[in-house]
């Protein structure tokens, strides 16, 4: 039976956690940590080493899912976390004042697993107020502009169906490369 | 983006006396560095150049871990979580809810007092917090 390992990772409080949990086969292993910064006026915990979970697909593809924690200062579990990994799935934050710039960051720090493997982006919170007027094509003129062409896909984290289609977006992308 | 845990003047002296503490009982401890559990520097009392921030964000992912997997294997609560290495040992122990105590110490230290020491400042410094 085959076995992949696919990374999610993403600004703080795009739903990392959330999207493991939505389509992990059973509850995910999670390493919160209660907030003490300013990300606690949104979320009372946060993810501090990394999820784990597991999705089994149709064809009996084994899939393991890990989220790394969004802060930078958890870099170094980055490089640990992608060892291995067969693909990276970039969540962002659309409400939040800079999503492009927080974007780069995810693109500058992966970019070597990124070229040797593949990633897709979902955009989530689309339907909250946002800081800032951008939609999803100036997502793409972006990555046309730092010479990539990834997909880009609006996403409820915490439907099932929409985060298994940033895994398919991802699996068809590695396929095709 | 920083913590928002802050002690006041009086606190934090009384915390590195507690940490000043901990070194005299335990004089191979060269380093102790009190962070937020999700990973920020709160304080720190070196006496060699350390990267404390880096620390302070490694040893919470570190208890995170150790909690987790003593979870997952149901074995109840993490006490803490201890790494052996070549040239020094590294402890993370809880402080209350918020914060965790990371002490490091030289390669020839005893274990046994590096944890008591430690258990002990963590103990001291939780109960001050808890009064303030």
């Amino acid at each position: 039976m085959s076995e992949f390992k696919f990374i999610f990772t993403g600004t703080p409080g795009a739903g990392k956690t959330t999207a493991i949990g939505a389509i992990s086969d059973q509850p995910p292993v999670v390493t919160d940590a209660s907030t003490t910064d300013d990300l606690k006026e949104t979320k009372d915990v946060t993810t501090v080493a990394m999820d784990f979970g597991e999705i089994t697909l149709d064809e009996g593809v084994k899939v393991h899912l890990y989220g790394t924690p969004g802060q930078e200062r958890f870099r170094f579990m980055w490089d640990i976390i992608v060892k291995g990994g067969l693909g990276l799935i970039i969540l962002l934050d659309h409400s939040r004042a800079n999503p492009i710039e927080d974007l780069d960051i995810y693109l500058d720090n992966f970019s070597g697993f990124i070229e040797e493997t593949g990633a897709v982006i979902g955009i989530t919170r689309m339907d909250v107020e946002s800081l800032n007027e951008l939609d999803l094509e100036d997502y793409y003129t972006h990555l046309e502009g730092r010479g990539l062409a990834l997909p880009v896909i609006p996403t409820d984290v915490r439907d099932r169906d929409e985060v298994l289609m940033l895994l398919d977006s991802l699996m068809a992308m590695l396929e095709y490369n | 983006m920083s913590t928002k845990i802050k002690f006041s003047d009086s606190a934090k002296t009384f915390i590195e006396d507690k940490i000043n503490d901990m070194f005299d009982m335990c004089g191979d401890i060269y380093g102790a560095v009190i962070s937020s559990v999700d990973g920020h520097l709160v304080l720190d009392v070196v006496k060699r150049e350390l990267p404390v921030k880096k620390i302070s964000a490694m040893t919470s992912s570190l208890m995170a871990l150790g909690e987790t997997v003593s979870k997952e294997s149901d074995q109840g609560n993490c006490q803490y979580v201890s790494v052996i290495n070549e040239n020094g040992r590294v402890m993370v122990l809880r402080v209350g809810d918020s914060l965790t105590l990371t002490t490091l110490s030289t390669q020839d230290s005893n274990l046994g007092m590096v944890l008591s020491a430690s258990t002990k400042a963590t103990a001291d410094i939780a109960e001050a917090l808890q009064q303030n």
